[in-house]
């Protein structure tokens, strides 16, 4: 069974004459432990699919099976709960909250998902020093660079250990260097055997996908996988 | 326990970095949760003085008074009917009260002069303390000799110094003047605080009045003395439009009052005419303690006013921070936070910056009514009610006003959220 599966996703603005169509009848599954890339220049609704899968973003029509359970009808919270357990976001923008540490941003997943202090602060320290930031724990995001932002980001999106990683121009921010360094974290990840999907508009990234998906006006134009 | 102990953490955080601006927010609710409590403080200091007061002058006092407009003459309070409600049961004493303005004449001093006038029981329906000398006698009364007391500071004024037993007075009433012979020297015996000036007594303060206003001459002369003597000179009937009665036991004011009054009723033959009336002491606290209630309420209700208009403001703020913070709010809801934790959230800052406001306009309310009954030397009557309609008003302020942005907040959707800068 495959983990997200969708069926003719539509997501249309202004429906009417002025009609935008971000996403024009997307159809797409992703198996467990995949690395996919998508790949679109800017505007051609990459970043849509990516809020759709991420469940963000509710689609105008359309259906959507994640790991055999349908969710495009479910409550508000219902789809908090989902994203806390099975998706790790890590945006472009990092996302970081300014006024919490490294490691209170690490944790804020897993005090959603309930767990107690002692686990919490084992979970968080573990995540940070995966991605080489355990002697950042107490920064706030203003005194980390860009990459060790989103290093942090990485390791909140990884904390809880959900099965989906959902990656949002991950190195868009960062330089060339400190880019690489995030994709290797990545790579380790789905070596790991996560599902990662990658949002970029760059095809060298894509290149170091297994497969990779583009997307252009609204629509899957190729899906391919390379060998 | 999780969720609230991080709620408070970053509802003290988000105060913190916009202090100046949660300090204004939070003026609305200190001014009005201080005004509310000085107000009904000093409410309640002042309704305890007066009601104090008020008691301390007439304990166990019952006043019977004569409607004018339903009597002849002949249905007057008589010397006969005192004698005889004297003489019933739980009755203390009891003596008319007669005021008269005339004017005095000594060797080296002359002016206006009150007369306070009844029989030998005068001096404790008027609650008075013979400094020197005796109060007159009821043979003085009804022999109508014409004998007066002078309060202490009345001597001081006129003569100078208070040895004034035996010395004589030119008393003029109604175009008569006798002499009357100054027999002792007598004091109210309430010290009525600062409220009246330094003269310690409603009446001396009312004086004081008469005097500052030039009204009367230099000095004003009191003298308490036999009504009877009153009378003669002034050629009345004798009888007199009130009666004050002075009753054993409180318990015992509205059975005496009536009981007298239909002893006048029976003697006059009047019953049912309504002539007389009996008021005590405790109808006038009550009325007294009423009006005053009503009045403490009445202005607390509009210092209330401010505590609403505090809310709109903390409602405001709170609108304000759901904007600056819909990118957080967004980031929240993206890792799992649900409606109800992010409203959670919000509602426990606006509690907070309400709780915050409260307690500073608590501590400021009281020093204002300290001070306030400091000033007028009045008691401080702090309630517990008090204290829990400041808390209790300044959360639910909070709660109220706090709701309608926190729900704004939580129902977003959060790519809608996320995309806000």
């Amino acid at each position: 069974m495959a983990l997200i599966d969708i069926r003719d996703i539509y997501k249309i603005y202004n429906p009417g004459e002025n009609e935008v169509r971000a996403l024009d009848g997307v159809t797409l599954t992703i198996d467990h432990g995949e690395f996919v890339a998508i790949v679109g220049s800017s505007g051609s609704g990459k970043s849509t699919l990516m809020n759709m899968l991420g469940l963000l973003d509710e689609c105008t029509s359309g259906s959507y099976y994640l790991d055999g359970h349908d969710v495009s009808h479910l409550s508000d919270d219902e789809l908090s709960d989902i994203r806390n357990k099975q998706i790790g976001f890590i945006f472009q923008g990092f996302n970081l909250i300014a006024s919490l540490t490294a490691q209170a941003n690490v944790e804020l997943p897993l005090i959603y998902r309930g767990l107690k202090k002692e686990e919490r602060s084992k979970l968080s320290t573990e995540a940070l020093t995966r991605v080489g930031l355990e002697n950042r724990a107490h920064h706030r995001p203003s005194e980390m660079s860009g990459g060790q932002q989103q290093r942090c980001a990485i390791a909140r999106a990884v904390a809880a250990r959900p099965p989906v990683i959902l990656a949002d121009e991950p190195t868009g921010n960062l330089d060339s260097k400190t880019g690489k360094h995030v994709m290797e974290i990545l790579r380790e990840l789905h070596a790991e055997g996560r599902t990662i999907i990658l949002i970029t508009h760059d095809d060298k990234i894509a290149a170091e996908a297994a497969r990779v998906i583009r997307v252009q006006d609204g629509k899957i134009i190729s899906d391919t996988r390379n060998s | 326990m999780n969720f609230f102990k991080e709620n408070i953490r970053i509802a003290v955080f988000s105060i913190q970095t916009n202090l100046m601006r949660s300090l204004l927010t939070m003026l609305g609710i200190i001014i009005g949760v201080s005004s509310v409590i000085s107000i009904i403080t000093i409410g309640n200091g002042g309704r305890d003085f007066i009601v104090g007061l008020v008691r301390d002058m007439g304990q166990n006092m019952i006043t019977i008074s004569v409607n004018h407009n339903r009597v002849d003459a002949s249905q007057m309070i008589s010397r006969r009917d005192i004698s005889s409600i004297r003489a019933m049961e739980h009755v203390r004493h009891a003596s008319p009260q007669m005021f008269m303005l005339g004017s005095f004449a000594t060797a080296t001093n002359e002016g206006m002069s009150l007369a306070l006038a009844g029989n030998s029981d005068l001096q404790h329906v008027l609650g008075l303390q013979v400094q020197q000398g005796y109060f007159f006698t009821e043979a003085e009364y009804r022999g109508e000799v014409p004998v007066a007391l002078i309060p202490t500071a009345g001597a001081m004024d006129i003569f100078g110094h208070t040895n004034v037993v035996g010395q004589r007075v030119q008393f003029t009433v109604g175009g008569q003047t006798e002499t009357i012979r100054i027999i002792g020297i007598a004091d109210f015996a309430i010290a009525a605080g600062g409220m009246f000036g330094d003269g310690g007594n409603p009446l001396e303060g009312m004086m004081d009045g008469f005097d500052a206003g030039g009204l009367i001459g230099d000095a004003v002369m009191v003298l308490f003395m036999p009504s009877s003597v009153i009378h003669r000179m002034t050629g009345g009937a004798g009888t007199y439009d009130n009666l004050s009665i002075i009753a054993d036991d409180e318990r015992n004011l509205d059975a005496v009052g009536s009981a007298a009054v239909n002893q006048l009723y029976i003697t006059h033959g009047n019953a049912g005419s309504g002539a007389y009336t009996a008021v005590n002491m405790a109808n006038y606290i009550d009325l007294l303690d009423s009006v005053i209630n009503i009045l403490t309420l009445f202005i607390a209700g509009v210092s209330a006013i401010s505590l609403v208009v505090g809310g709109i403001g903390v409602m405001n703020i709170m609108l304000v921070s759901v904007t600056e913070r819909t990118r957080e709010i967004g980031i929240r809801k993206a890792l799992g936070a649900k409606t109800g934790t992010i409203m959670m959230q919000f509602l426990t800052e606006s509690v907070i910056l309400c709780l915050i406001g409260g307690t500073i306009g608590f501590i400021i309310g009281v020093a204002i009514a300290a001070f306030v009954a400091w000033f007028m030397g009045i008691p401080i009557a702090m309630a517990f009610t008090t204290v829990a309609i400041a808390v209790g008003f300044s959360s639910a302020i909070g709660i109220f006003f706090g709701i309608y942005p926190a729900r704004r907040a939580a129902k977003m959707l959060p790519i809608e959220a996320l995309r806000r800068e």
